[in-house]
Formats: structure tokens, C-alpha cells, sequence
């Protein structure tokens, strides 16, 4: 009984606590899509009403038919996968080290690539761009995803570290002494037991790559080389009254990609991120 | 096949040397078994041997080759994990046909011995399962098979069957002699249960803190234990010891005087090697079969507590200042708080110098 009564409160407390959290986010999520539901005639309302009379999907139609949108989307999903598998595929050996093999300084040099992540964009962001000039990256999508792949680097060495944590080393013993080297090893064995973790890094460098605007921002100036960040950000700047509900339905259309990747992932994502914590 | 040399291994972790020079010759087709408490060096001794662990000091040899310096593959052993180690996302066939890797038989040859092997070891009916969809037995068969498969040239074993139960084990124990017996390989086998070691070996070696303490067929090391530590680690129940003092009698007389005030006289056949040890404090041991119900002037002592196990009984006795076990069988069984006579078989008695803890007068024996 006590224990009930207990629980309830526990359970009232938690979602005192979470129903504001939820309003936070949420609240300007259906403000866009109450505006991206609009006529131009409503948006002058404005919060007077929030359920549009007459909603429609005009805007949305107009925007996913319009070429220069499509284009920017496509700039964001290649930049995206790109950077993510570059960010896994370059992680992935030196994670392996990190977990497998015992030399000096390790723990500094873990730490070191955790504080590299620590550094904001916006400290090195001059010097990246003399870096990248220098090296005739500029406008280019090559130089956009190296720096995608390097800003991705450090969380997915740590993130891929506890993955193969979670390989059992007697079975990478158990192919030594079947006679397997060191990298088919890590080929046949461990790799595709690190499989669902590799995956989740995989998604979540894709989920940071797609809002990623500082670097795209910096580093592209042409039009049609644009992701969705920033065509977006510079379609608000050119915004007036008339296209608001335009620019409303494709932020919608930006950030649903993520949200159904999420929603749908969300498991695996968890799953890996606390893999090394809650290891049964 | 091919013979197995321990050379003056040694093992050090950093600054700790952890095991301190195994010498071990195992001889072709033998089955050799490493027994000894936690911690005292037989996995650090067995991955060595396997490669997976680097040898610090001392020789490898197997076959009459130098190893120390090859890889594990190089090396052609094969090895049973205490958890079995198979790869959980390759079907029970796939593991077995892994070890077939490195011989690169055709499809169709690969299959047929996959086919033999789990005949074998009888779990056809599970070649496409997974291992996370066995039995902790049915893991063991298959880990097995993965090893037997490649026909290596040493078999190593690293407490296989530590995770069974009880009932299993045993059967196990059997089966692995059987196959042992039905293809013999050159085995090493590490196990901390002093039954295991005892049933299934040619030759038992003892380990203790990094050593080995004795080497020998599993009789003679339950017989003539050289240390006080072979003597109490192999036997169960363990070897009752007690404080005692060698004393001389008349004529060529020799006594063992307990802590209650016992005196026991030693058999003549052991009196030249105790004589020197006349006046001086002893351990006086002897195994619980050894201690059986007496007669008449026999000395007497009571009944502490009774075990029955089916077809024998273990007694606690108050005796010799202290709580000796005795294995009772048939017969007259007593009870708990009975006083009963005890007929001791002495010829069968070891002394321990407590100084140097080794047994007085025990031969020395091979390594
Ligand atoms: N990687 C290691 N680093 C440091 N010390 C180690 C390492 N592996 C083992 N040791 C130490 O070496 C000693 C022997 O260990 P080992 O695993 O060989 O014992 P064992 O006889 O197999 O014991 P058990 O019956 O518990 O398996 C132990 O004291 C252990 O702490
Ligand atoms: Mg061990």
C-alpha cells in the first residue's frame, strides 16, 4: 500500500518534472507547424491562432516540388553520410586500440581526445578557414566532409571504444589460436559482433552532420552547394511577412529526416550509448 | 602428433614474476592435468603455452621445435575456454568449420568432417543453431568439436567444465577421457578440482604460487605426497594432519606422541626413515580410509558428527586434540555421540616436517 502511494508520487513528481521539459521543445515545434499549415492570410494572425482555419499543405507542396530545396536536401544527406562513415571508418581502428592494446599514456591520450571535443567551433573557425583556403578546400564538398568527418572523430572513438569493450576477448583468442591474424580477427570477429554499435555511431554522426551549420556556413558560399542548414538560415534573412509560412514548412521538412531516424532507432541508439554501463 | 617441453618456463606481469620456472615434459598422446588452488599460475602457464601470452623466460618446445616466438595459429594447438568462447554469430557448424580455416579443404571435404565430428559428439540435430540457442553441455560438445576438428598437435584445456553442473561434469569428465582414449592427443589440462585431476590424467602435476610442487601418476601423488601441500590439496575429504612429536622408545622403538596424550608406535617398515627426526616435532597424517572402527584395546573416541554418503559414511571423531575424518564403510555405522574404538593404519601414515613442511622419507618422484 505504502509502497503504491509511494510509487504515485514518484510517478507525479517525474512527470512534474518531464511535461515542462516536453513544453520546451515541443512548443516551438508546433508553432512551425501551425505556421507551415497557414494561408499567407492567417500568418498575419499570428499566435491568435494557432489552429489555422483554413489549414492547407500548400506550402509544403511548393517547397518539395521547388528544385533549389531538393538540391540543398540532397547537399545535406550526401554531407551527412559521407562525414558519418568517414568519422566511423576512421574512428573504428583507433578504438580498437584504445580497448584492445595496453601502452603509455593511454588514459592521457583518451582524455586529450575528449577535450579536443570540448573546444567550440567557433574558437578555430578562423584559423580552419586559412587552413582550408590554403589547401584549396574552400567550396568544396571534399573539404566540408573531412571537417565533418574530423568534428565526428572523438565522440565516435569513445562511443566505438565501449562497443568492443563489450567483445569478449577470449573470442578474439579463440581466432588467434584458430589461426587468424590480428586484422582478420578484427574483420571476422570482432566487427561483426561490434555490429549494432558500429550502426548507432553510424546514425548518430549522421543525426549531428545533418544540423552541423557553423562548418557548411564557413565553408561554402555557392548557392547550390548549400545543406538545408544553411539555405534555410539564409532564406529566413531574405524572409518578409509573405514567405513566413513558406520557411516554416521547410524547417519542418529539414528537421523531420532526424526525428523519424530517431523515433525509429531510438532503441539502438540508447542501447549502445549505456552498452558498457549496464553490461549484464 | 607430437610431444610438449616446458623448459624453465617463467612468466613475469611487469615487476611480478607470477609463475617461476614450470618444467614439464608431456610426452606424446599423454593427458596431462595441472591442478592446484586459485591463482597459482595454471591459465598464465596453459596461454603461454598457447601463445596468448608471452613467455618471459625458459624455452617452449613442442614436437622438438622452439615455439616461444610463434604465433598461436603457428604453433597448431588448440584450445577449450572455460566459457567456451564460441563465436555467436556463426551457426554451430560454422563454429566447428572454423578451425578448418587455415587448411583451406574443399566445400564438400569440410562438410563431411563437420558431419563426422558431431556425430561424434553427438549434436548433429544442432548444427544450425546458434550458440546463444544451447545448453551450457551442448556449448561444450560444440567448443570441443572446434578443437578436435583441426587434429592439432597439443589440446589445451582451460577448466571446461567449471561451468556444469554437478551431474553434468562428471559425465563430461567421462567423455572427454573416451575421446581421449578413442583418438588420443597430446593434452594439457588445467582444472583447480583435485577430482577432476585425479580421474582423468596419466600424470598429475601440482601447482602451487607459481611452482610446481609434484608430478606423478595420480595414485602415487595421492600415496606418496612430497609436500604438506600435495598432501592436503589431493584427497577428499582432505588428509587429517595433527601435532605430534617423534619420540624414541626401547630397543629401535618409535612413538608418535599426539596433543591428547596418544602414543601410537610407528611400523617397523618406516622406522629408518624417522629416526633421525627422534625428539622432534612432527605432522602426523592419515587419510580418512585409513581410520576405520577398531576392537577391544584400540583407542577410543567419540562421535562428533556422521555423514552417511551412500556407501560410506564419514565420522567425526575427537581425536588427537583435534577433529579427524574417517571414511566408514559396510559394517556397523555409529552414531552421533557413540564412542567408538579406532583401528589405525599406520603403514599408510605420512610425517610432515613442520619446519621445511616437506614429507619425511617420501621418494623422490619424476618430472
Ligand atoms: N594480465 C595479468 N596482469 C597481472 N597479473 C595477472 C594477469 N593475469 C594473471 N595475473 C596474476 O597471475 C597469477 C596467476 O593467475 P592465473 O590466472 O594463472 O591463476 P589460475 O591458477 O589460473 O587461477 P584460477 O584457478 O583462479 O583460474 C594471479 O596472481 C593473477 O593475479
Ligand atoms: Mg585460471
Amino acid at each position: 500500500m505504502i509502497q503504491s502511494r509511494r510509487s504515485r508520487w514518484g510517478n507525479a513528481l517525474t512527470y512534474a518534472a518531464a511535461i515542462p521539459l516536453a513544453a520546451f521543445f515541443l512548443i516551438p515545434v508546433i508553432w512551425l507547424l501551425s505556421l507551415a499549415l497557414r494561408t499567407p492570410a492567417e500568418v498575419f494572425l499570428g499566435a491568435a491562432r494557432l489552429v489555422p482555419e483554413e489549414p492547407t499543405l500548400a506550402n509544403f507542396r511548393q517547397v518539395l516540388t521547388d528544385g533549389g530545396f531538393r538540391l540543398y536536401l540532397w547537399n545535406s544527406v550526401k554531407l551527412a553520410f559521407l562525414g558519418a562513415a568517414g568519422a566511423v571508418a576512421c574512428a573504428a581502428p583507433a578504438s580498437y586500440a584504445f580497448s584492445r592494446m595496453s601502452f603509455r599514456g593511454k588514459p592521457a591520450l583518451m582524455m586529450g581526445i575528449l577535450a579536443v571535443q570540448m573546444v567550440s567551433g567557433l574558437v578555430i573557425l578562423i584559423p580552419l578557414y586559412r587552413w582550408m583556403d590554403r589547401l584549396g578546400l574552400l567550396e568544396t564538398h571534399a573539404g566540408t566532409t573531412l571537417l565533418y568527418v574530423s568534428a565526428g572523430i572523438p565522440v565516435t572513438v569513445w562511443l566505438l571504444k565501449t562497443t568492443f569493450d563489450g567483445v569478449p576477448r577470449e573470442l578474439e583468442e579463440a581466432a588467434a589460436i584458430d589461426g587468424l591474424g590480428r586484422f582478420e580477427t578484427f574483420l571476422r570477429i570482432t566487427l561483426p559482433l561490434a555490429a549494432p554499435g558500429v550502426a548507432s555511431a553510424l546514425i548518430l554522426n549522421v543525426i549531428l552532420n545533418w544540423s552541423q551549420f557553423l562548418i557548411p556556413f564557413v565553408m561554402l558560399s555557392e548557392t547550390a552547394k548549400w545543406p538545408i542548414s544553411v539555405a534555410i538560415f539564409n532564406y529566413a534573412g531574405a524572409t518578409n511577412a509573405t514567405t513566413t509560412q513558406l520557411l516554416a514548412a521547410a524547417c519542418l521538412v529539414a528537421v523531420v529526416p532526424t526525428l523519424i531516424i530517431f523515433v525509429a532507432l531510438q532503441r539502438l541508439i540508447v542501447g549502445a550509448l549505456t552498452a558498457g554501463a549496464v553490461k549484464g | 602428433m607430437a610431444d610438449l617441453v616446458l623448459d624453465g618456463l617463467t612468466k613475469s606481469f611487469g615487476e611480478t614474476e607470477v609463475v617461476h620456472g614450470i618444467d614439464l615434459s608431456v610426452a606424446e598422446n599423454e593427458f596431462v592435468v595441472l591442478v592446484g588452488p586459485s591463482g597459482c599460475g595454471k591459465s598464465t602457464t596453459l596461454r603461454m603455452v598457447a601463445g596468448l601470452e608471452a613467455i618471459t623466460g625458459g624455452e617452449l618446445r613442442i614436437g622438438g621445435r622452439r615455439v616461444n616466438e610463434r604465433s598461436p595459429g603457428e604453433r597448431d594447438v588448440a584450445m577449450v575456454f572455460q566459457n567456451y568462447a564460441l563465436y555467436p554469430h556463426l551457426t554451430v557448424a560454422q563454429n566447428i568449420a572454423f578451425g578448418l580455416r587455415r587448411k583451406r579443404l574443399p566445400r564438400a571435404e569440410r562438410n563431411a568432417a563437420v558431419q563426422e565430428i558431431a556425430r561424434l559428439l553427438q549434436i548433429e540435430p544442432l548444427l544450425d543453431r546458434r550458440p546463444r540457442a544451447l545448453s551450457g553441455g551442448q556449448r561444450q560438445r560444440v567448443a570441443m568439436g572446434r578443437a578436435i576438428i583441426r587434429d592439432p598437435q597439443v589440446f589445451l584445456f582451460d577448466e571446461p567444465l567449471s561451468n556444469l553442473d554437478a551431474r553434468l561434469r562428471v559425465q563430461m569428465r567421462l567423455e572427454i577421457k573416451r575421446l581421449h582414449a578413442a583418438k588420443p592427443v597430446t593434452t594439457l589440462y588445467v582444472t583447480h578440482d583435485q577430482t577432476e585431476a585425479m580421474t582423468m590424467a596419466d600424470r598429475v602435476v601440482v601447482m602451487n604460487a607459481g611452482r610446481i610442487e609434484q608430478v606423478g601418476p595420480p595414485l602415487e601423488i595421492y600415496r606418496n605426497p612430497r609436500t604438506r601441500f600435495v598432501a592436503e590439496f589431493i584427497g577428499a575429504p582432505a588428509v587429517n594432519l595433527f601435532d605430534a612429536r617423534l619420540s624414541a622408545g626401547a630397543g629401535d622403538g618409535l612413538w608418535i606422541e599426539l596433543a591428547d596424550g596418544t602414543r601410537l608406535s610407528v611400523p617397523g617398515s618406516r622406522r629408518a626413515a624417522y629416526a633421525g627426526f627422534a625428539g622432534r616435532p612432527v605432522v602426523f597424517g592419515l587419510r580418512p580410509e585409513d581410520i576405520s572402527i577398531g576392537s577391544g584395546d584400540d583407542p577410543v573416541a567419540p562421535v562428533n558428527m556422521i555423514e552417511p554418503m551412500g556407501v560410506e559414511t564419514l565420522a567425526y571423531l575427537g581425536f588427537g586434540g583435534t577433529e579427524a575424518c574417517a571414511r566408514l564403510t559396510g559394517g556397523h555405522v555409529p552414531r552421533r555421540g557413540d564412542r567408538v574404538p579406532l583401528q589405525l593404519g599406520l603403514e599408510r601414515m605420512i610425517l610432515i616436517d613442520p619446519a621445511t613442511d616437506r614429507v619425511i622419507g617420501a621418494t623422490s618422484t619424476e618430472t
